[in-house]
């Protein structure tokens, strides 16, 4: 007897049918992801939602320089701006996958239908997670805008390296998805608390990965840390690839392939453990029955 | 199921019994019963311990580190680690008050809430006397450990005015949080995002990390609607006399904060009324998503 | 005090969510004009089958919904104009509550509902330990509500109603999704209640016929947001024209035996199954049976059961709607 996928993908071959499932799913899951976040008001709202936090975190760094350098213009200034705009990805990565197990299990409880679906239950919390970056991705442009227009920022077209900067984003997103991930590995295990989780790892990775200072500020034990996380160099790559040498940077004695090339082995490091914790944490969870056991907090 | 005759004495007025002293007892027990499960709540779930005191003093830390990188004096890193503190307080007003009828919406017993005769505003007064007591243990431990881990030392001068100011603030801002539980509550499921929304901007404009005065007089003088714009400036200049840009006189400020304090409770109670009104007649109370 | 509850030509539309259709409706009507007196001390019934408006009705006499025309008065105070009032002398239980706080234990969660009625500590915890005894929770008093299965937490729920001691009491679908034997001990103990407390009045609205049959004083049957009949379970049955029926057990009959030519025998179906013979008969009165007995004794065929079939409030309310309860649903309306 056919399997139920078997079925839908009659005549495909078995390894073409299946990535094609996959794929689908993860479309499907950011349909989905995308609906719960937008869906909820009209585009100017969300659109406000979108930059408000990005924009209001970059200004609160331009005045925290302002009153202690006395001016407004400064290469600080752009590493501000650069942390505040895109680290936004990093948090929704994270949040997304959570979303797709504690929101479905908590909230919605559509949990046990989506994952007794014959989809890849990975394929559809990516395509939650794509779905948070995307809102977030929205975001940079307008901060970057206005970092260069009103905080006037250093960025040109000749500092811009559309290369390093394309390859360090793509490098970032499938690095927050493999914490997004851990996150929601662990996320399997406690209770509904752990929609808490995102924002406590962001909080942890948001001091130690240079997001708003240079690492070199930190401690040695701190700095030693940081630099195992990939957001760190990914942080760095994107600033080196939009402010060109001008701008501030944490590791200067470090060339810009050796940070692309740390970015690159860090991501594909972290996203093997990701794989690894995530099918542990899934056959616990089924073995201890508590997949879909909602905590009724 | 066994049996047993359940002889409670009728909840009817007693004779002698005015109207408005028993309204006026019940509201009383009203607000002790629901702060009891915010007071309660902090004993019985731990994890308040690392989400609302290690997560905080995360976010202050690296705040911290910016002022590092500049070498600003001993004051600014003060001025963050208060600003993370308020950051508590200001996540207990969003999240557990603004939010919180659309939360217990969600799960059903703002239904019930509303069919109780001691009607929302004791309940919501309750939330908030908890919500309080809860927020002002942790607000302690994040200026401690802050401070410590730091090593910053503050004026301790004028304890009673700076008790004046944060008694004065927290009833400006609780108040807020009454008014806005019901706004949130007709926007729905916006509720949730518009908290969010809201964040970043208000740590802005309050200058949680640096002295609103930077923004220039009107912009925090307009920012000074946020009751913790004028109570942080406040206590900051009562802990570092003669060196913190202040806004606006000492007694300009607290005056202002008694002002939002009182305006805040008449907007809470019009708006609690307006909106009960408005969910009775459009069934909004109905809708769970 | 005439009437415990006194509705007259109520009506509540709710404004559509969904864009209307071509010449479709822009609001949905959820009460049409409904009228109806509730006696004190009656324990009351609103049977309906889904979205047929019982919720709604509930919600405007609770206080929690604004009526669009009409008046409604509970214990002789107007809903819209003395709603504080009302609050007083009512409580409300929803079935499939998920309502309370998992943190809380069963007895705090009791309590602070008690203080949101005023009741002085002591007392309120007197009768919550009372009251957790007799729905057989006593044990479970210190146990968080998130521990709870939903049986026991349907239980908490109405003694969370039962604190305040309330004039009258509101069921909405109180049994909804609990198995039998959780179901029948909350029937049992509303019984026991109301019982105890003659001059106390309930409302309860179910979609379980059984249980309107089983409990209720009396029953307005509601469809479509109008109250299409109401009387006692028992005049309500009598009403339905079905005539007679009954259900007999034989000796296995030639399929061509014509028992529907016999007099006062309006009709018959026939099941053979193991040797026997099943007849169910509709009959133009009871007497007619003894002709049906007496044909059966001539053809030498035994007679191994008789039982009478007493007409359903489900066969009432097939008559008078037309189809059966469970294909009466209608979307929620608001």
């Amino acid at each position: 007897m056919p399997a139920v996928g078997d079925v839908v993908e009659r005549g495909a071959p078995a390894r073409i049918g299946r990535l094609r499932r996959w794929t689908r799913t993860l479309r499907v899951a950011w349909w989905l992801g995308w609906q719960v976040e937008s869906n909820w008001t009209d585009p100017l709202r969300f659109f406000t939602y979108a930059v408000a936090r990005p924009l209001g975190g970059a200004l609160i760094l331009y005045f925290m320089y302002r009153v202690v350098a006395g001016v407004g213009r400064g290469a600080a200034v752009g590493f501000f701006v650069i942390g505040a705009a895109f680290w936004p990805l990093v948090v929704g990565g994270m949040f997304g996958m959570v979303l797709g197990v504690i929101g479905d299990r908590e909230h919605w409880r559509t949990l046990r239908y989506i994952y007794t679906a014959p989809i890849s239950w990975r394929a559809y919390l990516i395509g939650r997670a794509l779905a948070q970056q995307t809102s977030s991705l929205a975001a940079v442009p307008i901060t970057l805008v206005f970092g260069i227009f009103v905080l006037q920022i250093p960025i040109s077209p000749g500092t811009v390296r559309p290369a390093l900067l394309t390859a360090a984003l793509a490098l970032g997103i499938v690095s927050a998805i493999a914490m997004g991930t851990l996150v929601v590995s662990a996320a399997l295990s406690i209770s509904g608390e752990a929609w808490r989780m995102p924002e406590a790892i962001g909080a942890a990775l948001y001091l130690l990965c240079g997001v708003i200072f240079p690492v070199q500020v930190l401690p040695g034990a701190l700095r030693t840390a940081s630099e195992a996380f990939p957001f760190t160099w990914w942080l760095e790559a994107v600033r080196r690839a939009l402010l060109g040498p001008g701008g501030v940077r944490s590791f200067p004695a470090i060339g810009d392939g050796a940070v692309l090339a740390r970015l690159a082995l860090l991501a594909a490091a972290w996203s093997v453990a990701a794989i690894l914790v995530f099918g542990f944490a899934e056959r616990r969870a089924r073995r201890l029955g508590i997949l879909d056991r909602e905590s009724a907090f | 199921m066994s049996a047993g005759p359940a002889r409670a004495e009728p909840v009817a007025p007693r004779a002698g019994d005015p109207q408005a002293a028993r309204g006026f007892r019940r509201a009383l027990r009203a607000t002790l019963g629901r702060s009891y499960p915010r007071i309660i709540g902090s004993n019985r779930d731990k994890s308040w311990l690392f989400y609302d005191t290690v997560l905080p003093l995360l976010g202050t830390v690296s705040f911290v580190y910016v002022y590092k990188t500049f070498g600003a004096p001993e004051r600014f890193l003060a001025y963050v680690i208060m600003g993370g503190a308020t950051t508590a307080f200001w996540m207990n007003v969003m999240w557990s008050m603004a939010a919180q009828f659309y939360w217990d919406k969600q799960a059903g017993n703002l239904e019930l809430y509303m069919v109780a005769p001691c009607g929302l505003l004791p309940i919501l007064l309750g939330m908030s006397l908890g919500g309080l007591v809860a927020t002002t243990l942790r607000a302690v431990v994040i200026v401690a450990a802050g401070s410590l881990l730091f090593g910053v030392s503050y004026a301790g001068g004028q304890i009673p005015a700076l008790l004046l100011v944060f008694a004065v603030a927290m009833v400006a801002l609780y108040g807020l949080g009454i008014t806005f539980a019901s706004v949130f509550l007709m926007w729905g499921r916006e509720a949730w995002h518009m908290a969010n929304t809201f964040m970043e901007p208000v740590f802005l404009l309050s200058g949680f990390y640096f002295p609103v005065r930077a923004l220039g007089f009107w912009v925090g003088l307009g920012a000074s609607l946020i009751p913790l714009t004028l109570a942080l400036d406040a206590m900051r200049r009562l802990l570092f006399p003669g060196a913190h840009p202040a806004l606006l006189p000492l007694a300009a400020e607290v005056g202002i904060l008694a002002a939002l304090a009182v305006g805040f409770a008449i907007a809470a109670w019009v708006s609690l009324r307006k909106m009960e009104m408005l969910a009775r007649r459009e069934a909004r109370l109905s809708l769970r998503f | 005090m005439s009437h415990a509850i006194e509705i007259r030509d109520l009506a509540r539309t709710y404004r559509s969510k969904r864009p209307p259709r071509s010449g479709g409706p822009a609001t949905v009507v959820a009460l049409d004009g409904v009228s109806l007196d509730v006696r004190p001390g009656e324990l009351f019934g609103l049977l309906g089958p889904n979205g047929a408006g019982k919720t709604t009705l509930i919600k405007v006499l609770v206080t929690l919904l604004l009526p669009s025309s009409g008046s409604a008065r509970v214990a002789g105070l107007d809903v819209v104009a003395d709603a504080r009032r009302v609050r007083e002398l009512i409580t409300m239980v929803s079935g499939g509550e998920t309502s309370g706080y998992g943190l809380l234990t069963v007895r705090e969660q009791l309590w602070m509902f008690a203080q949101f009625y005023g009741i002085p500590g002591r007392r309120a915890r007197a009768r919550i330990d009372e009251l957790l005894e007799v729905v057989g929770l006593g044990e479970e008093g210190d146990r968080r509500v998130s521990a709870l299965s939903s049986g026991m937490r349907q239980k908490m729920n109405l003694v969370r109603g039962l604190v305040p001691d309330p004039e009258i009491l509101f069921l909405d679908e109180p049994t909804v999704g609990l198995d039998v034997g959780a179901a029948r001990e909350i029937r049992a103990y509303i019984k026991r209640w109301i019982g105890e407390k003659p001059n106390r009045t309930i409302l309860l609205t179910t979609h379980y016929m059984a249980e309107a049959d089983d409990l209720c004083d009396r029953v307005a049957i509601i469809y479509k947001g109008r109250i299409i009949a109401c009387d006692t379970p028992a005049a309500l049955r009598r009403r339905s024209a079905r005539g007679s029926r009954f259900v007999l057990t034989t000796d296995p009959l030639d399929p061509g035996a014509r028992l529907g030519d016999l007099p006062g025998v309006v009709g018959t179906e026939m099941r053979t199954a193991d040797g026997r013979s099943e007849l169910e008969l509709q009959l133009a009165d009871d007497g007619a049976i003894s002709g049906v007995v007496r044909a059966l004794s001539e053809g030498d065929r035994k007679i191994y059961s008789l039982q009478k079939l007493e007409p359903s409030l489900e066969d009432v309310f097939v008559e008078i709607v037309g189809r059966r309860m469970e294909e009466a649903d209608e979307p929620p309306s608001g």
